[in-house]
């Protein structure tokens, strides 16, 4: 609590509620915070702000040198997983653009002269098309993730330890989560993402839903080039996962309050833990890992993406539209019942008829929101989120380079309970 | 890929096709690869009933399909199974045993499963990609409810994913990248073919564009089918692939010419096959260049006396013969 002692304690500051969160998540990531004061790293409120704040006596450079360690001691990214991701972009206009030599890449031989087909020469709209996501600088989680479990599972300790195919997985994984965003925001009607317009809200829908089949299309023949039958179909199990949880969520099942909890974790799992879950998988394959280990690694992803869409769940609640990106609220508009709302309606059966009609009522979608707020359900889907945090953590220890990666994987896991957006 | 027109089927073409369905023993459909439906899956399909009234195209679609089984896709995963037939005739005469002459026979054998599979997967693919041309943009939901328009869209993109899934799975399951990756190469293309058509939405096309458009939509996935099935009959050779290739790109250039000389009626839904500026004469030339073309492919490469290679020459001669064509 070093922090504490370098401030004379008579100066009252009011800093900004990011700033004080982020304090406090910081000493509560260390174990460092006492219980009382948990409510102020996870989640807290504009009224729990206000309320504690002058009982709070920090100076504002303090709280700024707090954030400094903070940033510090959150580990960055080994080196070559860092030039790896920045090299994606490029590596995914190739792909694409299928500029690549086509026997190496596809391993198809392009007959000679058979047709003078311009298949080489994508349409300059199509390829703006395509990029236009790539090209925003996400958040490229999901690479991330492979790249580490990537060197993680190798046997040889050495630092380069992720071969070419294994990145081959991590564009992969990424260019069909792209593919599904630009059809997701078809079927919900989305004209915004990470602020900017979407494709549909550009080019219309039939294209950005072409687009995405042929986003789709570039990352099969990308993965088909790793030459591994079994990890193609590891990952061409994502896409019918994905398909099938859009499926579930626009389902709504008229039945008990667990049997919809156990639909929505399964739908959570679909859309977007599976991704996550097959990649490490599919990396482990290649790192020739045994079946053990391919199931662990299989584990670690599927946890860290159920924390992870069950955090994003929670932002869609606490979090200002501007960080997030897009509007917040958006999931109960588009009448869909997550974690907080499910919790909530444990407390509030009256949300049980809301949910049943998607929230389609004039008012209900407000309504929701606030039985949601005046619940326990956003801690209780913090909870549930830390719980698999924290199994995802658990799991490295089992991971053959654990030594030198793991603690990336477990930062991984564990910041997701700090994500902003 | 035409839907509201009416096609003019001569009866040597449905004869040659149906004697090609009893040789390689067809079933007309794909449901065979299909997973069966969650309740969620068959809750959605049914809603395609909740279009009736409006002009959404996937109703239309949906009729086309379920009613009529669509020709055009029908047809393609039969000239696939042709060429697997056939390809597996060439193997088998190269290893000195007879090829198949007679439906007669014991024709399921004379396809491989994996050959079957592809066959349907191609199916799948065209039909997905028919879902997916048939979404509409917010600009064109002038007329009827909107609402029912939108719950259209979202029934065509996500029955469209749901078997382009279904396809992926198949093809990973085939336990052949080489494949896998042709296939996707077609699918890729057809994404491309719509791109084209945006630039000309409405004039006759000339004839290299049209070429290229009608290869992209659907001579790439067709050429590289064919390509597949010889693959998939344990059959490396550079030659037989490339003449592969080009009878399955031939067949669909045969199979689109034929259907805008024997078309009558307007055309009056942008997705379909574009309108080519050329005059008919010029047309039937063309088309009945490249039949003779096709035949000569399919005979430097695969041996005469196999059923299926009649068959498939049959079919060819069907849609491309001056004398066939009303």
């Amino acid at each position: 609590m070093d922090f504490l002692k370098r401030c004379n304690g008579s100066t009252l500051c009011y800093f900004t509620k990011r700033c004080q969160r982020a304090c406090f998540s910081a000493l509560a990531y260390k174990g460092l915070l006492p219980e009382s004061m948990m409510d102020l790293a996870y989640g807290s409120t504009s009224h729990t702000v206000r309320r504690m704040a002058p009982q709070i006596a920090l100076r504002r450079s303090c709280a700024t040198t707090l954030i400094q360690e903070q940033l510090k001691s959150k580990r960055e990214l080994p080196q070559f997983v860092q030039q790896h991701l920045d090299r994606l972009q490029l590596e995914v206009t190739g792909a694409l653009a299928g500029t690549v030599n086509d026997v190496i890449l596809y391993g198809v031989h392009r007959p000679a002269g058979a047709v003078e087909t311009p298949s080489n020469k994508i349409s300059f709209e199509l390829q703006e098309m395509a990029k236009y996501y790539f090209s925003q600088g996400g958040k490229l989680y999901r690479p991330t993730v492979a790249l580490l479990m990537a060197a993680s599972c190798s046997h040889d300790r050495m630092l380069e330890a992720v071969s070419e195919n294994q990145y081959k997985i991590a564009v992969v994984s990424e260019m069909i989560h792209t593919a599904s965003l630009v059809h997701d925001d078809v079927i919900d009607e989305s004209d915004t993402r990470r602020n900017r317009p979407t494709v549909n809200a550009l080019w219309g829908n039939k294209m950005a839903v072409l687009v995405g089949d042929y986003i789709l299309a570039k990352a099969t023949q990308l993965l088909c080039s790793i030459g591994n039958a079994q990890v193609v179909s590891i990952m061409a199990q994502i896409i019918e996962d994905l398909v099938k949880g859009e499926f579930m969520q626009m389902g709504v099942r008229d039945s008990s309050s667990e049997a919809r909890f156990l639909h929505y974790m399964q739908k959570t799992y679909k859309k977007t833990a599976s991704l996550f879950a097959n990649s490490c998988k599919s990396v482990a394959v290649l790192a020739g890992c045994n079946e053990n280990i391919q199931r662990t690694a299989f584990e670690y992803g599927k946890n860290l993406g159920m924390a992870f869409q069950l955090i994003d769940d929670l932002l869609d609640f606490v979090a200002q539209s501007a960080t997030l990106g897009k509007p917040a609220g958006a999931d109960l508009k588009l009448g869909l019942a997550t974690a907080p709302v499910l919790f909530a309606a444990r407390e509030y059966p009256e949300l049980d008829r809301l949910i049943l009609r998607r929230f389609s009522e004039s008012n209900d979608v407000q309504k929701a929101w606030d039985f949601v707020l005046n619940s326990d359900g956003l801690r209780q889907t913090r909870q549930l989120a830390r719980q698999h945090c924290e199994e995802a953590a658990r799991l490295i220890a089992f991971l053959p380079n654990s030594a030198h990666f793991g603690e990336h994987l477990t930062d991984l896991a564990m910041s997701q309970l700090d994500r902003e957006h | 890929m035409l839907f509201s027109q009416i096609v003019r089927r001569s009866p040597q073409w449905k004869r040659a096709v149906a004697e090609a369905e009893k040789l390689v023993s067809y079933s007309g459909s794909y449901l065979s690869l299909q997973s069966s439906l969650s309740d969620e899956e068959a809750n959605l399909a049914l809603s395609v009933r909740k279009l009736l009234g409006t002009k959404h195209p996937l109703l239309q679609t949906a009729k086309d399909l379920f009613y009529n089984g669509n020709n055009s896709i029908q047809t393609r995963g039969l000239v696939v199974l042709l060429v697997s037939q056939a390809a597996n005739d060439l193997k088998r005469s190269l290893s000195g045993s007879q090829p198949s002459t007679s439906a007669g026979t014991d024709c399921s054998e004379k396809i491989l499963t994996k050959q079957r599979h592809l066959a349907e997967i191609v199916e799948i693919v065209y039909t997905a990609n028919l879902l997916h041309r048939g979404v509409l943009d917010v600009a064109q939901m002038t007329s009827g409810n909107v609402e029912k328009l939108k719950l259209g869209n979202k029934l065509a993109v996500l029955g469209g994913d749901f078997l382009l899934a279904n396809a992926s799975v198949a093809l990973a399951n085939l336990c052949a990248p080489q494949v896998t990756s042709s296939v996707a190469q077609g699918i890729a293309d057809m994404s491309e073919a719509e791109f084209l058509s945006l630039k000309h939405p409405d004039r006759a096309l000339p004839q290299d564009l049209w070429d290229r458009t009608i290869y992209l939509q659907s001579g790439s996935l067709l050429a590289h089918s064919c390509k597949s099935a010889i693959l998939l009959a344990d059959l490396d050779d550079q030659s037989l692939l490339d003449n592969s290739f080009t009878i399955g790109r031939r067949v669909a250039l045969i199979y689109a010419l034929s259907e805008i000389l024997t078309t009558n009626g307007s055309v009056n839904n942008k997705r379909e096959t574009p309108e080519i500026d050329m005059s008919r004469q010029e047309t039937f030339d063309w088309l009945e260049n490249q039949g003779k073309l096709a035949i000569e492919s399919i005979n430097s490469s695969f041996p005469s006396s196999s059923g299926a290679v009649r068959s498939l020459k049959q079919i060819i001669r069907a849609l491309s013969d001056r004398k066939c064509l009303v």
